[in-house]
């Protein structure tokens, strides 16, 4: 019995495997995938896809299981909060990340590796299958990240390791051994040192991270190929919040780094722990291979990555994201310093205090002060500079100037309209047309602007629909992720998209995530490595590319107002790290963002994510879109998506599904209401990046909670716990 | 008595007429955006002034699609990935030598609910 897996998601096949005679997984096809799957059953074509997933013995056996999906937990006063700000607030359900940076392969591997060592109590029970007495690997993975077989075999050498300053260019060879031709990956994963300063420092290390990858041509039985792969060393790099005294950033840690090639992460592990001196005595499920393992010494350095791109400077954004923030002791992130004693048994919630219902409520926006009036902005609108749209092309945004000339040609009742968006954004004035957009990671969606015959009947036929991307990822061909990206934008140009919201950046954080299948990988790097090639060639096309969900939109359930707290680090390595390949790299036109809460703001209304990381760190121009908020009619004011003025200040640009531009008119009645330029400055766009460096911000940035009754907390910040 | 029979009936029916057009009218405006892309109505169109030459900047490699050929070409190309993508992203978990099916002359497909 030959079984085909055609689902996204991670099965569970340890209980089927004794009665297969071969196991494939191909979810899911689209609209012409099934014809690659049959070539692959007749062996036409040769198996060279690799699983960008851990398959787990038992799904729930991940840390991140604990306090997500339908096992979400409520806060602890759920009544109260729901009585003091309102059910329509959806801040009932609380999701703390106590897996840390530790997801999918980064958990199983780096305990694994502990295990190995004799480290961190990795072996201790806590968090094992059902009724183990110990932790065990090999009980525990059914097929490693990486994973895949082929109908031939090859070898593979690691020529060379030169490790530059920024990147770091290693060179492989693959040999085709067996007697058919095929395609044959080459793996490279990095493990970087998890010392005393990092123990101390709480800066926690995967045992085994991709770090760059390259697939061969094919092979014919015997021929050989030698394949380069450049690391850049950012993504060795670790986010360390207590970095300058306590100011957070990126550190380069100091001690032996290691690269390995692998067929798969395990596989590249245990070639690491083999030139480590470990071997299968020491508890190792097989003797790795040195030679396939390169070391090298790096020392300390916090300062390689602490400039960012537009200015700013990297550093702690996200402290009152971490629930200890607000409640000291509340969560206990996982630890490779003590599997053990950190592994989340228990599900983590709390009571909301009153400084935590002051921001779930939403409405902390003030007039800042010092803030012009709305006459003074407004006087500088409705001057005719000449300047149309096909004029604007090839000025930069950096040229403030010319484009405030362009803009102010219309009048401050225009502007709602560039805030709208519902699968069309309409003309802006006279200046911007009406354009289409599309929306979907294997389809853009919709149905294409010609008819065909279908039973008798002339129809619209859909969009191709492709390969899930997890599919699309598992081909670890770069080639083929670009030309995804051409396609879809060529589709995106035939059914007039300007831009197409068909790249999803969220993290496999679990294998339940209700969206998996549009995502790309439970690892950061691969996301981050797969999305670039994509991006940029959706981009040359003329149709953008819009990321989606920024960020942290891992379940389904709830996923409405669901408050997930977290660690800097494991957002940064995480979930931010999964989209900046795509925005920072790639030059995507735009982002949609996620329904979830970072911490206690709708992802619409954080500035540290949308300005902060984005315009100053990233240096990012592209387009700001909520996730679904809806307006069709008339705006009303309260609710969690309906908090207008936060979310536009937050640096958010447009609402998805309001197609009338319903919360851009508020917030201009209400500029107008409370004579309130800054708000029109807003509506404006103005404060977004361009030549004002972020350190001098132009407006003012973080607004306070309006009830901030807890005066000791000036700010509404209360201060970090010790 | 006729007459106010015919009234009524067509008060009623005009009644009934002006409340439709009343809620259409709105449920029209609120979702222009929706009607318009599903209609395919476009609301602005270009205009070309003075000696700014072609203004279409960027060009589909398929050529025109007015063109039927460009419609076929980009949907052969979009097919084609599609096959590719499933020939190298597919993953061979186990095999104990069944595949491939390379001599199989019978094949009997089964799923979930195939019985």
């Amino acid at each position: 019995m030959v079984v085909l897996l055609n689902s996204p998601y991670q099965m569970e096949v340890h209980e089927i495997l004794p009665y297969c005679d071969a196991l494939m997984f191909i979810g899911t096809p689209g609209h012409q995938g099934f014809v690659g799957a049959a070539e692959l059953l007749r062996g036409t074509v040769n198996p060279s896809g690799h699983l960008v997933d851990t398959y787990a013995t038992s799904s729930l056996s991940a840390p991140a299981t604990v306090n997500s999906g339908t096992d979400t937990p409520l806060f602890a006063n759920v009544d109260h909060i729901n009585s003091t700000i309102g059910s329509d607030e959806c801040a009932e359900y609380i999701s703390f990340q106590a897996e840390n940076i530790y997801i999918g392969y980064r958990y199983y591997e780096t305990r694994y590796a502990d295990a190995v060592m004799g480290k961190g109590n990795a072996s201790d029970p806590a968090g094992a299958l059902p009724g183990a007495s110990s932790w065990s690997y090999a009980d525990e993975v059914q097929f490693p990240f990486g994973y895949g077989l082929s109908y031939t075999t090859f070898a593979q050498t690691l020529d060379s390791v030169d490790v530059g300053e920024d990147e770091i260019t290693v060179k492989a060879t693959v040999t085709n051994t067996g007697d058919v031709a095929g395609k044959s990956v080459v793996q490279v994963y990095a493990q970087t040192p998890y010392g005393d300063y990092e123990i101390e420092h709480k800066v926690e290390k995967s045992a085994v991270q991709l770090a760059g990858f390259a697939k061969t041509g094919i092979l014919e039985p015997g021929a050989s190929e030698t394949v380069t792969v450049t690391v850049d060393k950012y993504l060795l790099a670790s986010y360390d919040s207590t970095a300058h005294n306590g100011e957070g950033g990126y550190i380069l840690s100091d001690g032996d780094y290691y690269l390995a090639i692998g067929n798969d992460a395990h596989d590249a592990l245990n070639n690491i722990l083999a030139g480590q001196g470990y071997n299968t005595g020491s508890g190792m499920t097989a003797d790795g291979d040195p030679a396939k393992t390169h070391k090298w010494n790096q020392g300390f350095d916090d300062n390689k990555y602490r400039n960012g791109e537009n200015g700013g400077i990297v550093a702690n954004q996200f402290e009152d994201c971490d629930l200890n923030y607000w409640v000291p002791g509340a969560g206990v992130y996982l630890s490779r310093n003590d599997w053990a004693g950190t592994y989340p048994v228990e599900q983590t919630t709390v009571e909301a205090t009153q400084e935590m219902l002051d921001v779930l409520d939403g409405e902390w926006y003030e007039k800042p002060e010092g803030a012009p009036s709305y006459a003074s902005v407004a006087a500088s609108f409705g001057v005719d500079s000449g300047l149309n749209l096909a004029m604007m092309k090839d000025v930069p945004l950096s040229d403030r100037e010319t484009w405030l000339q362009f803009i102010y040609q219309l009048q401050p009742e225009d502007l709602p309209n560039a805030t709208a968006e519902s699968f069309q954004c309409p003309a802006v004035g006279d200046l911007s047309p009406a354009f289409g957009v599309g929306d979907g990671c294997d389809s853009v969606g919709g149905s294409l602007p010609h008819t065909v015959e279908f039973n008798g009947e002339q129809v619209n036929p859909p969009t191709t629909r492709y390969c899930s991307k997890i599919i699309l990822t598992c081909t670890w061909n770069t080639e083929l992720y670009a030309e995804r990206g051409r396609l879809m934008g060529e589709d995106g140009l035939w059914s007039g998209f300007m831009i197409n919201y068909s790249l999803g950046g969220d993290l496999h954080r679990t294998p339940f995530g209700g969206r998996n299948y549009e995502y790309m990988s439970e690892c950061p790097t691969m996301s981050y490595l797969a999305s670039i090639p994509e991006t940029a060639a959706m981009e040359q096309t003329g149709s953008h590319m819009g990321a989606k969900h920024f960020c942290n939109n891992d379940q389904e359930f709830y996923r409405e107002g669901v408050a997930v707290f977290f660690n800097e680090q494991a957002f940064r390595e995480g979930n931010l790290r999964a989209f900046e390949g795509s925005l920072r790299k790639g030059g995507a036109g735009g982002i949609m963002q996620s329904f979830a809460r970072m911490g206690l703001k709708w992802s619409s209304a954080s500035y540290a994510m949308n300005t902060t990381v984005l315009r100053n760190e990233w240096g990012w121009t592209g387009a700001i879109d909520t996730d679904a908020a809806p307006c069709f009619e008339e705006y009303v004011d309260g609710g969690y998506k309906n908090h207008a003025a936060e979310v536009l200040a937050a640096g958010t640009q447009e609402w998805c599904l309001d197609s009338v531009g319903g919360h851009g008119q508020w917030v201009l009645q209400k500029a107008k209401d409370t004579d309130d330029g800054n708000l029109l400055e807003r509506l404006l766009r103005r404060p977004s990046v361009g030549s004002t460096p972020s350190a001098v911000p132009e407006s003012p940035t973080e607004w306070t909670p309006t009830r901030s009754s807890s005066t000791s907390h000036p700010g509404g910040r209360p201060p970090s716990p010790a | 008595m006729r007459n106010s029979k015919l009234w009524s009936g067509l008060t009623s029916v005009f009644a009934v007429l002006l409340v439709v057009a009343l809620v259409g009218q709105t449920l029209a405006v609120s979702n222009a955006s929706y009607i318009n892309s599903a209609l395919r109505i476009s609301t602005t169109k270009v205009v070309q002034t003075g000696e700014s030459g072609d203004t279409t900047y960027f060009k589909s490699a398929f050529g025109n699609f007015d063109d039927p050929a460009a419609q076929q070409a980009l949907l052969d190309a979009t097919f084609q990935q599609n096959i590719n993508e499933m020939r190298e992203g597919a993953v061979l978990l186990y095999n104990n030598g069944a595949l491939p099916l390379a001599d199989a002359k019978q094949v009997s497909v089964t799923r979930w609910s195939s019985c």
